[in-house]
């Protein structure tokens, strides 16, 4: 018996009862929070789902889009199939086909992503079998986004997406591909 | 006769004491439950918007893609100009015709109202030669009062067949809803 005249175990009973509803409203809230994280992972999705969609009708559209080559206008494509080729009939001295295309994917991307504020990266990666290497990284470098300088996008950045159009160089072996990275 | 006085107040008080305890557990109980369910609901409501901003977010995209795929503005197979590609003509022309307020033009305007739905549809025609951009209003309905919007672009290509030049172009769809606030 104690001082107030209840017996111990009784008293011992309702701690238990009270200790049982505090593990209870824990596991509420560990469960509510398991809830949460799950409703962000499905933000994640839909944010990806929605810059591939973008990604990848850009990339397409772009191999489309044609440039000034000489006094006909020529799709990209061709530019690029021109360049891995060597072949230089777009050439407008003292521009380069090299620099005529580069200025072109520049204007592009400063009309729509830089516009947007994407952090993007944009590169021709010329691939043979399982090789793959810069089309011409000294007149064709990897273009990025001026506005995220010092957090260049690529592949190594978490939540980013890859969307590419493959350009291919028949009857050369292998083919290039437009890609572009885009990163939240 | 004092003794058992004292002993009855010391009873009294220890009762008052414990129905006090025992109030005081009843309203931090409550305290908690309210606590909870609110945060139950404002997470459910949450959610309930995040569902509905991500399907008019997919209602825009599909809007955007099947206007690519309308007849109506596509570039014909015999251009051969790849896939999402819009005919500068027949963009222009249905255009015109959707701004047109005539009577005559009303039976045109309810099929695309049917189609489309409450929508804005825009297309960008960049021309990265001279860093220009051309605006062309495809459609607009556009409700005055208690909408939410939800734009989406998606990239496409504008052919001209009298120029002969394919250039960069990219739909910008907003679709509105109206929500209860």
């Amino acid at each position: 018996m104690t001082a107030s005249g209840k017996p111990r175990s009784r008293r011992g009973q309702a701690e238990m009862i009270g200790l049982i509803l505090i593990v209870v409203i824990l596991a509420i809230g560990f469960l509510l929070y398991v809830k949460f994280s799950l409703d962000s992972e499905t933000n994640t999705f839909r944010a990806k789902f929605e810059t591939s969609q973008l990604g990848q009708s850009f990339v397409t559209s772009l191999a489309q889009s044609e440039l000034q080559c000489g006094t006909e206008p020529e799709s990209v494509e061709n530019v690029v199939q021109d360049i891995a080729r060597g072949e230089t009939r777009c050439d407008d001295p003292p521009s380069t086909t090299e620099e005529l295309l580069q200025e072109h994917l520049i204007a592009a991307l400063k009309a729509t992503h830089e516009l947007w504020g994407r952090n993007y990266n944009l590169s021709l990666v010329r691939g043979v079998g399982q090789m793959e290497e810069p089309l011409d990284s000294q007149q064709l470098p990897a273009l990025t986004s001026s506005n995220y300088v010092g957090k260049e996008c690529g592949p190594h950045v978490p939540g980013v997406t890859l969307d590419y159009q493959p350009i291919e160089l028949y009857p050369n072996p292998g083919r290039v591909e437009l890609r572009l990275y885009l990163c939240p | 006769m004092k003794r058992h006085k004292r002993m009855r107040n010391d009873g009294e008080r220890r009762g008052q004491i414990q129905f006090g305890e025992s109030l005081m557990v009843v309203i931090i109980l409550v305290f908690i439950m309210i606590i909870g369910m609110v945060f139950y609901f404002r997470v459910s409501s949450g959610s309930v918007q995040k569902e509905l901003s991500y399907r008019e977010d997919v209602g825009a995209v599909t809007l955007a893609k099947n206007v690519l795929a309308l007849p109506e503005v596509r570039c014909g197979r015999l251009a051969a100009r790849g896939p999402g590609c819009i005919d500068a003509l027949k963009l222009k022309a249905l255009a015109n015709i959707l701004a047109d307020h005539g009577s005559d033009t009303r039976s045109v305007r309810n099929y695309y109202k049917d189609l489309f739905g409450r929508a804005t549809i825009k297309v960008h025609i960049l021309d990265l030669i001279d860093n220009n951009e051309e605006i062309v209003l495809l459609y607009n309905q556009r409700p005055e009062t208690n909408l939410t919007e939800s734009r989406q672009f998606i990239f496409s290509t504008f052919y001209d067949p009298v120029q002969g030049r394919q250039q960069l172009a990219y739909l910008n769809v907003t679709r509105y809803a109206r929500r209860a606030s």
